[in-house]
């Protein structure tokens, strides 16, 4: 139970640290602006705060030192250069990798701590680093509050506390200073003495308590608590109590600033005043008024005027005001596994109702279908997210690895707020960067060679995503000198993948990349290795049951594509009946079914191949191909598939219909086996295997190469 | 042994000082007696310059005291100084009673006049 | 050695394959079904004889008769399938393995086993845990874990050779 707390901080710190670098990369580009000068505090000062909040002790100091300079640039006094940047992401990498090995992973290198501090101190002029020191425990708190984390604000809350004692206290033997002691021990207090109650010298009784107090005090414990410091003078004193909602304008700084700020621009509010007042904590407005620095009204009327600014600011952003809620991935996933389990089951009631003649079940199952295709939709839904923090991360990517070498390069993205599924993202997240890593490594070149190639200097990776139907597509452009085809070929012929007289197209040509250990690289680097990423690339997006495609062009640039289907756990397939066996393959894939005859096999003399209206498709015979026993019968089934822009017939006996395929694996055991890519269960509980169609179809593709390559040749 | 005894000072003008150099313990025990010479010195003198440097301890009391001394002056139109309380025990009791400010209270109009704000 | 990593509870379930009889230790065992269609995975070594539904689950089905180099389990009435938890590269992989007949749980004091004989077995020495005594005979102890291990499992005979000429 305990460890909640400390997962939601590392959760919410690694947001952060992202929202952290991607703010610092954008502040490159743009050292003066404001917006995200206070983003990156922002980011900065909330680690810090929630830091010290949890113990995190080490990233708090850590983090306090490079906000303090921060405080500097925010406040003008320093100005953003690219070192302070570069410093800025590093020091944010071994923030990183603090959080990283508080869950039990590498350790820190703290030599490298000490020397980001030090590097960091180097931009504080002298006198300024006492007057931060002193701010760490206040600012400790002040980070903890401006929060937006749930779980956290319920640990800390902040009361307004008002004690006027009976004025004989102090002959009750109670020092009221000793219960403001006690106060102070369960949080942070901030107490201030009202003493206009305090009779004059002449006629002042010192025995007589004449002070009391208003006291605003932030802590983790409850009113009770609180209550139970005053439980022996309730009785004779004045005690309240109140939790201030800090969901207006009380704690944020930021709404103190703009509130403030707009005193000062209507000339309502001297700017020394406003600082002063701030470094108090009671609520802005009432400050104001009660020092009467401010007419209540004037401030009535800027606070109008905030909330109208906040309101245009939102929309601006683009922000919408969506609640919602934290919940475990495991959590969603047992929901994903359940809707599966609905979906078969719902499945056989429809098959048992078809097979009665009972009106009023078939309504109802019916009814079933139709709510359970609507709850599968919304709950694989559920689990979309935008692709976007994903192209984010690479912007860090390119920019380093374009200065490790050298180049310059500019990474554009569009199309960050296509939706996929979450597990889709993350096994996505590998394969693009290798194929990114290629890109800049072997794409684009040097900013010189570029320059004589009648190029800009600068050379560009754009990543795009997009829906398309079921399926999202995903491209990387880059305007580098692209594929050099004449080596490519060279290459698989040395490795035999190819043959002298074999003609392919580019787009066949180039999927041969992705064959193990082919790489055409002249120098291997330290960035993309022994061209073993491509190989590795092609497993991860076929695990995804997606497909990826390469054009290129050579000196102009080389576009990859990579289509990854919307869901990995349920697709509508086709079922079909090869002797006693069901399969299932992906609806998605197929075009059309149509009847092969014996006659017609005999007529084509042993080629594999059917005359579909005015075209030849070639097709494969499953039968053979999965080894399975008996004879073929005198009728079978085509069905037409277009993978990657070719038509390949699949020929089975049985073409049952549609088919809601919850995609179960077939285990470890089965992991090499091709042709297949997992497994269902059927209405009536046999299992279906799921054709890899993609792969049987390339696997076909180059046994027939090979066969008509043997017979060819002499 | 506290000491709360005060020196008149005459200056050129006429202008008479009460010095205290305020001596032990501050607090509810000694406070009747540490009023009675205030109101005699706010009688006699047109400012009371009040030494705290050397206070073994303060409590509540002796600050109320001393805010009821404030007005009690400046009602008269007389000015009150306290000196000495940067250290000793002075800070940190302020801090927990509330009293040390940045702005004076209510009823201080001139924030450069509040006792504990100089 | 093998003895030496007998488990706590000493309850073992014995079977037959052809005649002769085998045990597995309890802890491994999930449950015991009766044999059921089996969907036939192509392209598969012969003694993984394909894949079955568990209570929704896919699970996959070996002949250890044709791994320990006898004819194929025939199906008739006793053939079960025992479903066991297999440990397989820091994981635990769940299988169900083809029996002739299930006999009974038995108790086995450690002290009433003894170490695999060297020769005298089919089997590798490395795949039997050790030998228990019931009555007058011993019975083989699996090592069910080893009897997996890793590399001869994943193998897939027969794609290669009809494809890439490489």
């Amino acid at each position: 139970m305990s460890e909640q707390p400390n997962d939601a901080f590392r959760e919410e710190a690694y947001e952060l640290l992202t929202e952290l670098e991607t703010a610092l990369l954008m502040l490159e580009e743009c050292p003066d602006d404001m917006e995200l000068i206070s983003r990156v505090f922002r980011a900065m000062h909330t680690i810090k705060g929630s830091g010290a909040m949890f113990g995190f002790d080490e990233i708090s100091a850590f983090t306090h030192e490079i906000e303090t300079v921060f405080d500097l640039v925010r406040n003008g006094e320093i100005a953003v250069t690219k070192e302070m940047v570069d410093l800025c992401l590093l020091a944010r990498d071994q923030i990183k990798a603090m959080l990283d090995a508080s869950a039990g992973e590498a350790r820190v290198d703290e030599t490298r701590t000490e020397h980001l501090v030090q590097a960091f101190r180097e931009f504080l002029p002298e006198n300024k680093e006492c007057p931060a020191q002193e701010q760490v425990s206040q600012e400790g708190v002040d980070g903890g509050q401006a929060q937006h984390e749930p779980a956290r604000k319920s640990a800390l809350k902040t009361y307004r506390i008002h004690f006027k004692p009976a004025s004989d206290i102090f002959a009750n033997g109670t020092n009221p200073l000793n219960l403001l002691r006690e106060l102070s021990d369960l949080g942070e207090a901030r107490v201030v003495a009202q003493v206009e109650e305090i009779a004059s010298l002449e006629n002042l009784d010192p025995e007589s308590c004449q002070v009391h107090w208003d006291i605003i005090l932030t802590t983790a414990e409850d009113k009770d608590a609180i209550r139970d410091v005053f439980i022996f003078v309730e009785d004779d004193s004045e005690i309240r109590i109140e939790m201030i909602d800090d969901g207006g304008y009380f704690d944020d700084e930021e709404s103190h600033k703009l509130l403030g700020e707009i005193l000062v621009e209507r000339g309502d509010l001297r700017p020394e005043d406003l600082e002063r007042v701030l470094s108090s904590r009671k609520r802005l407005g009432d400050l104001l008024v009660e020092q009467q620095l401010v007419q209540p009204g004037k401030v009535e009327a800027a606070v109008a005027e905030q909330q109208a600014v906040d309101r245009q600011r939102q929309t601006r952003q683009g922000q919408e005001a969506v609640s919602s809620i934290r919940v475990p991935a495991d959590r969603l996933d047992k929901l994903v596994d359940l809707v599966g389990e609905l979906v078969t089951v719902q499945s056989r009631l429809s098959q048992t109702a078809a097979g009665r003649e009972d009106a009023l079940l078939t309504s109802v199952a019916e009814e079933v279908e139709r709510l359970t295709e609507e709850l599968r939709d919304i709950t694989l839904n559920v689990r979309m997210l935008p692709i976007g923090s994903t192209f984010s991360k690479f912007k860090r990517l390119v920019r380093d690895l374009s200065r490790e070498l050298g180049k310059e390069i500019e990474l554009e993205t569009s199309g960050a707020d296509t939706e996929l599924d979450k597990t889709v993202i993350e096994k996505l997240n590998d394969p693009l960067v290798h194929i990114i890593r290629n890109s800049i490594d072997h794409g684009i070149e040097m900013p010189e060679v570029r320059q004589v190639a009648g190029k800009p200097r600068e050379g560009t990776v754009h990543l795009a995503a997009v829906h398309s139907g079921d399926s999202v597509i995903i491209e990387i452009r880059d305007d580098g000198k692209g594929l050099d085809r004449d080596a490519i070929r060279a290459k698989a012929i040395e490795r035999g993948l190819l043959s002298e007289a074999d003609d392919l197209p580019d787009s066949d040509l180039f999927q041969l990349i992705f064959a193990a250990g082919f790489s055409t690289a002249q120098n291997v680097t330290s960035v993309s290795g022994r061209g073993v990423g491509m190989d590795v690339v092609k497993r991860a997006i076929d695990a995804l049951r997606g497909s990826i495609q390469i054009q290129s062009e050579k000196g102009r640039g080389t576009v990859i594509r990579v289509k990854i289907p919307l869901t990995l756990a349920i697709i509508e397939s086709l079922l079909v009946k090869i002797e006693g066996d069901h399969y299932v393959l992906p609806l998605a894939l197929v075009e059309e079914c149509i009847e092969l005859t014996r006659q017609e096999v005999a007529d084509a003399h042993g080629r594999d191949l059917v005359r579909v209206r005015d075209q030849l498709v070639p097709y494969l015979p499953l039968r053979g191909w999965f080894a399975i026993e008996g004879e073929r019968p005198d009728i079978e089934q085509v069905v037409i598939t277009k993978v990657n822009g070719h038509r390949v017939g699949l020929v089975v006996d049985h073409v049952i219909g549609e088919h809601q395929t919850v995609i179960k694996s077939l285990g470890r055991m089965y992991r090499d086996v091709e042709g297949i890519s997992g497994a269902t269960i059927l209405g009536d509980g046999t299992v279906a295997l799921i054709m890899d169609v993609p792969h049987l179809v390339q696997g076909a593709e180059l046994a027939e190469r090979n066969a008509t390559h043997a017979a060819g040749v002499c | 042994m506290s000491d709360f005894s005060y020196e008149t000072i005459t200056g050129e003008d006429g202008w008479k000082t009460a010095h205290f150099s305020l001596q032990g313990e501050l607090t509810i025990a000694n406070a009747e007696a540490l009023r009675q010479n205030l109101v005699a010195a706010l009688e006699e003198c047109g400012e009371l310059a009040l030494d705290g440097s050397t206070v073994s301890e303060v409590d509540l009391a002796a600050m109320q005291l001393l805010c009821a001394l404030h007005r009690a002056a400046v009602a008269r139109g007389k000015t009150v100084v306290l000196r000495g309380i940067e250290d000793g025990c002075w800070p940190e009791t302020l801090a927990l009673a509330g009293f040390s400010r940045h702005e004076g209270c209510v009823h201080a109009t001139d924030k450069t006049k509040c006792l504990w704000c100089s | 050695m093998a003895v030496e990593e007998t488990t706590e509870t000493h309850q073992y379930l014995t079977f037959k394959l052809d005649e002769e009889v085998f045990s597995l230790t309890i802890t491994k065992v999930r449950e015991v079904l009766d044999y059921t269609e089996i969907t036939r995975v192509p392209k598969t070594p012969d003694f993984m004889r394909g894949v079955i539904n568990v209570r929704g689950g896919v699970v996959p089905v070996v002949d250890l008769r044709v791994k320990f180099g006898m004819p194929p389990t025939p199906r008739t009435v006793n053939t079960c399938i025992i479903i066991v938890e297999v440990a397989m590269d820091e994981d635990t992989t769940v299988l169900g393995v083809l029996a002739d007949q299930v006999e009974e749980v038995l108790e086995i004091a450690p002290q009433s086993i003894e170490a695999a004989p060297r020769i005298g077995t089919r089997l590798r020495t490395d795949f039997i845990q050790g030998m228990g005594k019931r009555d007058e005979e011993f019975i083989i102890i699996l090592d069910i874990d080893k009897v997996f291990s890793g590399e001869e499992l994943s193998v897939v005979q027969g794609a290669e050779e009809e494809t890439v000429g490489a």
